[in-house]
């Protein structure tokens, strides 16, 4: 049995679909439709730090940020905005879809509450080197004085705090929390925030769009009743957008590729059925290709769907070749035929499927997810021409038009003058050229603004907020890493050291949970410490006799004393008293404890680089910088990965034509690639990472047109016929993707858009220097 | 020295709920101010009490006061004086049983008011933020500014004429949950004295009870005038500029 000879395999083929195709149906119901499909920014960015710990935390960090969202109400009435606030709160407060999270008077008044056992292991350094200098004389004569005060505040009811002493460690602690920020007047304006968060999947374009309706709606309402404006800030916004257009763009490409698609097939079969093999093979291998990354991942990203429209291009040549080499003959029922096309077809297959495949290397997971989705997609609309092919081309499908011809005619008088020594020549040049062109000039650029341009409303409501509701540098904080509580905070220690040290930036200039948690060292040194307020011989005797206090009270609080020994205040116990209020900045997993520190706004960023540098364990993180630094690397990886791939499809050229020539069949998209690099020159455009992975595809293109062009080359004329008439689709659907609005979809599609363009040249070529070959054997044989 | 050891037990702050502290004895020095509430409009926020008709620029007076603590059996009580000159601003003075004095400033430069706590003789400005909203606001009330009392307060007149203000803004909330306001009626008073009782709720639903008696000045007060009430001579030289501090 040969790998080769299709009616030997066909029933393995018609099985193997058949599974696949009633395992796609049967999980569609099992899940009953509810696909979810995926817009969060995360899996388009790549990975910016190296520990799989800080990782998780930066996730789940991540995972609570895109859930959260924040309304500033802006005016110059400050009762009107007041109102307005209040009649958006009330509107929000009876949404299914968002919860209202508690304001930052609320989260200090629960840290009141809830830090209350923990109130005897919190000193400030000044309170524990008072309270061990004092006696325990003058610390009631103290106490009993400051009774009187006008100037001391009580956190605590006077018998809970009979001292002052947790007021004043609690107030100094929850200093942190106090933001410079806070709502306030500004000027002339009043400002209020309210900090919303969903309740569903923030990321999902369902709930997306909802809660914008829902939103939108609710604001207008505001803003119709008051005189104020509404600014809304969050990755909410960000991402509804991009789901928003890329929406729109996948309705757009799919749509009017389709349409071109379905009337050039009409205008070159003339038939309708014709229609039927390209269409069901688009279904089914798109259908597919969803289904198994949904089940693979649990959701479909929808920039995997946008690339997955492209699969509409590659799939269709399969039918092509189909009704070219067999519909045509059918009558003839040339088998040799038969089988040399389902060689190409095969060996076309594999070669894409290794283009794609070498994008799942790529550290970012979006493109993994493409890598996934497009191997899964091509495979099973091959499957489906292979098996429901031979079914459709019974009736007899003919390709009448004969402008095909006419081009392929006029395409072949432009290259028949080409030697084989001026290709090779041209192909020296071109490389040479496309080499030179990419180390003397910038024609590379990394910018993370790659991944999605937000519309400059949405990017002035987004700094308009941050000026008035943040304190802190927006992607930017420092990561600490340890093994213990007790070491993240020496490290945070230590950071807080170094840039009091290296700069003239205060420590407070830092903000951490951790700044609210004394070491578990210094909590046991505060708890035995007031053994002197609280112990068997303690003050609050003393104090009791002096002002007459009550029994109980000092029973009760001397036994509240006693059984909070041992009881050690955590960063964890921070996180769960503020719950959803704060998101997660600290962040605990069975071997490692991750914490984050924010960094003040206006903090030279170079400068705290360099005073971390010598931290162990500490990390400056500059999202937009490393985000940089990361693409670079991944577009250097990708480079890597693409030369990579041609080695493995020359590896398989010369395996299947058993000679090393046939490895110069990657000269053809190798060329079209370095087009696309002078073109960038030329037309003065930068190439990116996604230029990079288009190039993948480039490469799937131009051997599935050489492949062919090989292997069907008794047929030369029917077989660049079926290459010319699979470019224009191709091209049609690429070509649309070059008009994206997202920024790394239209990469890709311009990429494949000239890449693909030289590929059909280069096929003409290379099939006229097979001719020439075959010429030169038939001379040599005579 | 054992006020220096309290002070430093419970330490002063620069931010913080501790700024919000002082205001309770600064909002109730404010009352000192505030005329009796007589009047029977209803009240609103837009139209607050006319408890800041304030028709006289310089006086001096004294106070009493109580705070009822939890846990506490008995009154803690203490008294003290206060100056009020309205080109310079404000003394609260408490001498009995404790000395803390707490002298707010304006500066006529630059329109902003300062604010300095004397214990023991040591000088603290309160320099945070909070401390400049609520100096602030009592410049409002000194220069009889309704539009500034109804901004930080909501005013409620009461059926026996007496008037309550109840924070509006945060950092008050903070620290007071409501202020009342009532004519003392229950005391003799001299010629041109008059009395206010101030009651103060604080966060934990402790109550404190001001009475104070004032007695208008004819003319500006000095520095031989504020020591002579009895005032630090510290602070009465930080209000008459005599005292510089940073």
């Amino acid at each position: 049995m040969s790998l080769f000879k299709l009616s030997e395999l066909a029933h393995f083929y018609v099985a193997v679909f058949t599974c696949l195709l009633l395992i796609t149906i049967g999980y569609s119901a099992s899940i009953q439709g509810r696909f979810v499909i995926d817009t969060g920014l995360a899996d388009v960015a790549p990975d910016i730090v190296k520990s799989e710990h800080a990782r998780d935390a930066i996730d789940s960090l991540r995972r609570n940020i895109e859930k959260r969202m924040l309304l500033l109400v802006t005016g110059t009435d400050e009762d009107v905005v007041f109102d307005a606030l209040d009649q958006l709160s009330g509107l929000l407060d009876e949404s299914r879809s968002v919860r209202i999270l508690p304001n930052q008077d609320e989260m200090i008044e629960r840290l009141f509450a809830e830090l209350e056992p923990y109130r005897f292991s919190l000193l400030s350094e000044q309170q524990q080197e008072t309270l061990e200098q004092s006696s325990i004389e003058t610390i009631t004569n103290g106490a009993a004085r400051s009774i009187h005060s006008m100037s001391s505040v009580r956190v605590y009811p006077f018998n809970q705090d009979p001292f002052g002493v947790h007021s004043s460690s609690l107030i100094d602690l929850l200093q942190t929390l106090q933001s410079s920020a806070d709502n306030a007047a500004q000027g002339d304006l009043t400002h209020q925030t309210l900090s919303l968060q969903v309740i569903g999947d923030a990321m999902s374009m369902k709930e997306q769009s909802t809660l914008s309706q829902e939103l939108d709606a609710h604001i207008q309402a505001v803003l119709r009743d008051h005189d104020v404006t509404v600014d809304k800030s969050g990755v909410f916004f960000f991402a509804a957008h991009a789901a928003q257009e890329s929406k729109q763009d996948i309705s757009l490409i799919s749509g009017i590729s389709t349409a071109g698609v379905v009337l050039l097939l009409l205008f070159v079969f003339r038939s309708v059925s014709a229609l039927l093999l390209p269409v069901l093979s688009v279904l089914i291998g798109v259908g597919f290709a969803f289904v198994a990354t949904h089940a693979m991942y649990g959701n479909v990203h929808v920039l995997t769907i946008v690339f997955g429209a492209s699969l509409i291009g590659i799939v269709i040549d399969y039918s092509l070749h189909f009704f070219y080499h067999c519909a045509a003959d059918n009558s003839s029922g040339d088998s040799n035929e038969h089988n040399a096309l389902f060689r190409a077809l095969l060996l076309s297959l594999c070669t894409s499927l290794i283009g794609y495949a070498a994008l799942s290397f790529s550290g970012l997971e979006a493109l993994k997810k493409v890598a996934f989705f497009s191997c899964c997609g091509l495979m099973m609309a091959w499957l489906c021409v292979v098996c429901v092919g031979p079914m459709v081309v019974r009736k007899g499908i003919q390709s009448k038009p004969a402008f095909l011809e006419a081009a392929v005619k006029g395409m072949l008088s432009v290259v028949t003058p080409l030697t084989q020594r001026v290709s090779g020549y041209a192909v020296v040049i071109i490389g040479v050229a496309a080499v030179s062109t990419g180390f003397a000039f910038k024609i590379f650029s990394d910018d993370p603004r790659v991944f999605f341009t937000a519309p400059a409303a949405l990017i002035e409501s987004e700094k308009k907020v941050a000026e008035v509701a943040s304190d802190y540098e927006p992607g930017q904080y420092v990561l600490l890493l340890g093994d213990s509580i007790d070491e993240v905070q020496a490290r945070f220690g230590e950071v807080q050291r170094a840039i009091v040290t290296h700069t003239d930036i205060p420590s407070t200039s830092l903000s951490s949970v951790l700044s609210l948690v004394p070491s578990s060292a210094q909590q046991r040194l505060a708890y035995v410490s007031q053994e002197k307020l609280y112990g068997r011989d303690g003050a609050i005797h003393s104090l009791a006799k002096e002002i007459q206090l009550d029994a109980d009270v000092v029973e009760s609080i001397s036994q509240q004393y006693h059984d909070a020994n041992g009881l050690s205040l955590t960063p964890s116990v921070i996180q769960k008293v503020l719950g959803e209020s704060l998101p997660p900045m600290w962040f605990t997993s069975k071997s490692a404890f991750v914490g984050f520190v924010l960094i003040k706004k206006g903090l030279d960023a170079n400068r705290l680089s360099f005073a971390l540098a010598g931290v162990d364990g500490a990390e400056y993180v500059n999202t937009l910088s490393k985000t940089r630094t990361a693409l670079a690397e991944q577009r250097q990886s990708a480079t890597s990965l693409l030369l990579l791939a041609y080695i493995l499809v020359s590896v398989l050229l010369i395996l299947r034509f058993k000679t090393f020539k046939a490895a110069f069949m990657v000269c053809v998209p190798l060329v079209s690639s370095a087009m696309l690099i002078l073109c960038a020159m030329v037309f003065s455009f930068q190439l990116n990472l996604f230029h990079i992975m288009a190039l993948f595809l480039v490469l799937g293109f131009g051997m599935d047109y050489t492949i062919f062009v090989r292997e069907m080359g008794q047929h030369q004329a029917k077989t660049l016929q079926a290459i010319l008439l699979s470019a224009l689709t191709s091209l049609l659907s690429f070509g649309l993707l070059s008009l994206s609005n997202i920024p790394v979809v239209a990469s890709f599609g311009t990429a494949l858009l000239v890449g693909n363009s030289f590929n059909l040249v280069g096929a003409f070529v290379y099939s006229q220097q097979t001719v020439l070959d075959k010429n030169k054997v038939i001379e040599y044989g005579k | 020295m054992k006020i220096v050891q309290t002070a430093r037990l419970n330490p002063s702050r620069s931010d913080g709920l501790a700024q919000v502290g002082r205001k309770i004895a600064l909002v109730a020095a404010l009352g000192l101010f505030l005329s009796p509430i007589t009047h029977s409009r209803p009240l609103s926020d837009q139209e607050p009490p006319d408890v800041l008709d304030n028709k006289d620029c310089y006086f001096i007076g004294s106070f009493t006061q109580q705070k009822s603590l939890s846990g506490l059996s008995t009154l803690a009580e203490s008294a003290g004086q206060f100056i009020y000159s309205c080109d310079r601003g404000v003394i609260w003075s408490t001498n009995t049983p404790e000395l803390e004095t707490l002298v707010l400033k304006s500066e006529t430069t630059t329109s902003k008011a300062i604010a300095y706590r004397l214990v023991d003789g040591l000088v603290e400005r309160l320099k945070s933020r909070q401390s400049r909203f609520l100096t602030e606001l009592i410049m409002n009330l000194m220069s009889s500014d309704q539009t500034g009392i109804a901004s930080s307060f909501t005013a409620e007149k009461n059926e026996d004429g007496s008037a309550t203000l109840v924070p509006k803004k945060r950092q008050l909330k903070r620290a007071i949950k409501k202020i009342s306001f009532s004519k003392l009626t229950d005391k003799q008073f001299g010629v041109g004295q008059s009395g206010i009782r101030i009651v103060i709720i604080d966060r934990n639903l402790e109550k404190t009870v001001i009475e104070a008696v004032r007695t208008p000045l004819l003319e500006p007060s000095s520095l031989e005038s504020c020591v002579e009430v009895r005032v630090p001579e510290k602070a009465c030289a930080l209000f008459f500029s005599s005292l510089k501090v940073s």
